[in-house]
């Protein structure tokens, strides 16, 4: 379960600096919304992550 | 301190029970909120979600900090009471009660628009009556069971809260790596960028997405050691909606579909957002998104419209059991007549108030399907409320009964700082402004503030956009402040003072039955100390 719980975090992560690194090219006020996506979708899967791994040292 | 025992819920919700009951209400929203947003904002409503979402955020952080000091049932209504008193409890409350009953029925409503990718023949379009009465047999159907006593377990809820977040990330995972061009996107917020009217309205609607964090805080009082569990599983709920919310609108305008889209009904070529947001298809936006992602989307096409029915249909049992829960909690308090709290004898579940709710649902489904019903209803509807009908009819409201009760959240919880600082704080909004009040050290939350003004200028939104919200919602705020005057005055209440309560003693007692006893020492320790500070300063 940890294994995909981790893959899952991970995929956000990557999905997240895909669109970013998609965005970037463009003008800032018409990506604005996809840049704050991205950074949403990193943060996100980092702070699972870290709930991941405090669960785990936990255990 | 009563020494009575009083009868309390068992703890059992876990961190994934607390974000699932969450998510399952919350979670359920962009099924409804994507098509309604991309019919109104057009190629703005990516931007229009993203200004919801960051009110969003600052309701979601006021309602971790509010639940996480105050872990008990009653949600927003209860956070108000204790903030501003009774008067303004009431009408939180009241606002509250409006959106529960318009989720009974907007979200019945789409559940059995998901349906409809299965079934076609209850489609609005093909037989209006077969899906009116659809949806009212929900609407019963959901009456009867929490009359019995039967509501959905901790389990369920976790279990399609699991199984949608892996699909939904699986088609935006897909939908992003191979079909997302964001040539497309900028093409299309520039050509369809919408007129500052249908913009705001757009950014109206988006609320809705984001309406059901409530669920959370009403479940603290089951909550484990909610102080702890509730900012953790509600900072990854917030980023989860937001997500998903940014996520859709962003692909809707930019995505290349895998499959031709259909013409229009004037046999036009149309985009992929401009096929979402047509009436025909915004109640089920999400089910046609998934279909044109890549690989994945005949197996989508399948299985995400049960899979929506079914969250959908999870949320309006949300509406069914809050709203009768806010009911009996206003009752208790004094807020409403003590028929709400009447229990049925057998079943022991609040009768009068499930009746009353589910049967005020069941008369805005009325509202809503009449168009499709009578074509003199329909002129009549396109006459006086912009033609609105069916789930806009509904979204419209939705958003009105959100805006007024959240903005009431927020005063409370800068009222509650200033003049409740003693209460122990697990999680606090950051961006706090140190001051002194009544001889006490407190901190005014300035992200309160601008979540105020934010939620404040939807509302605004709302009344300038919104034709049947700008009059209907207002008229149910007035009839409840005369229902609740007529009911304090027979009563001998104070009308518009609050009732004397003790919140010192309720605050330890509710410090105790959550588990929480390192923080309820902590309260008992800041009262002693603040009270010798006092006498000292009288001496």
């Amino acid at each position: 379960m940890f294994a995909i719980r981790i893959v899952l975090a991970l995929a956000m992560i990557v999905v997240g600096i895909v669109i970013i690194v998609r965005m970037f090219p463009y003008p800032i006020h018409e990506t604005f919304t996809g840049l704050v996506l991205g950074a949403a979708m990193i943060a996100l899967g980092a702070f699972r992550l870290y709930q991941i791994a405090r669960v785990r040292q936990g255990q | 301190m009563s020494k009575d025992h009083k009868p309390e819920l068992r703890r059992s919700v876990t961190p994934w029970g607390s974000f699932s009951w969450g998510y399952s209400d919350v979670g359920a929203d962009i099924f409804v909120g994507l098509g309604l947003v991309l019919g109104a904002a057009a190629g703005a409503s990516n931007v229009a979600f993203l200004f919801a979402g960051v009110v969003y955020i600052c309701i979601g952080l006021a309602y971790t900090e509010l639940a996480a000091t105050y872990p008990v049932a009653g949600g927003g209504q209860y956070f108000v009471l204790r903030g501003l008193g009774d008067i303004f409890g009431f009408i939180a409350g009241w606002a509250v009660l409006l959106d529960f009953t318009i989720d009974i029925a907007l979200f019945a409503w789409s559940c059995v628009e998901y349906l409809t990718e299965l079934i076609p023949s209850i489609a609005v379009g093909v037989h209006p009556w077969a899906h009116f009465g659809v949806v009212v047999l929900l609407v019963i159907g959901l009456c009867v069971l929490n009359i019995i006593g039967v509501r959905e377990s901790t389990a369920l809820n976790g279990f399609v809260s699991a199984l949608d977040i892996v699909s939904e990330s699986a088609i935006l995972t897909l939908g992003f790596l191979f079909a997302f061009d964001p040539h497309l996107l900028v093409h299309t917020m520039l050509t369809s960028w919408p007129s500052p009217f249908e913009f705001m309205k757009g950014i109206s609607l988006a609320i809705v997405s984001f309406v059901g964090l409530e669920s959370i805080s009403q479940a603290a009082e089951e909550t484990q050691r909610p102080a702890s569990i509730i900012p953790r599983t509600s900072v990854a709920l917030i980023l989860t909606i937001l997500i998903f919310a940014l996520s859709y609108s962003n692909l809707a305008l930019g995505m290349q579909t895998w499959h031709p889209i259909p013409l229009d009904a004037q046999g036009h070529h149309q985009l992929l957002w401009q096929w979402l947001g047509n009436p025909d298809n915004n109640g089920k936006a999400v089910a046609l998104i998934a279909q044109q992602v890549p690989y994945w989307g005949a197996i989508a096409a399948l299985y995400v419209p049960v899979l929506g029915a079914i969250l959908l249909l999870i949320s309006a049992n949300s509406g069914v059991f809050g709203s009768s829960r806010i009911a009996y909690a206003m009752a208790s308090g004094g807020l409403l007549p003590s028929i709400f709290q009447r229990v049925h004898p057998k079943f022991r579940t609040p009768t009068v108030s499930l009746l009353v709710f589910t049967g005020l649902a069941l008369v805005e489904v009325v509202f809503a399907a009449l168009p499709s019903l009578d074509p003199g209803a329909a002129s009549f509807y396109a006459q006086h409320f912009n033609g609105e009908a069916g789930i806009d009819f509904l979204g419209d409201l939705y958003a009105f009964g959100a805006a007024t009760s959240y903005s009431f959240v927020f005063v409370a919880l800068v009222a509650l700082r200033l003049f409740d600082p003693l209460s122990p704080r697990k999680f606090k909004i950051p961006l706090n402004i140190p001051v002194t009040v009544r001889g006490e050290r407190a901190e005014f939350p300035v992200i309160a503030v601008l979540g105020f003004i934010g939620i404040v200028a939807i509302l605004v939104f709302t009344m300038i956009t919104h034709p049947i919200g700008r009059v209907a919602g207002p008229l149910w705020i007035v009839f409840g402040i005369g229902l609740y005057f007529v009911y304090r005055k027979r009563k001998g209440l104070p009308i518009l003072r609050s009732h004397k309560r003790d919140w010192r003693s309720e605050q330890v007692e509710i410090l105790r039955r959550a588990g929480e006893l390192e923080l309820m020492d902590e309260y008992v320790a800041n009262l002693k100390a603040s009270d010798e500070r006092r006498a000292a300063v009288k001496a």
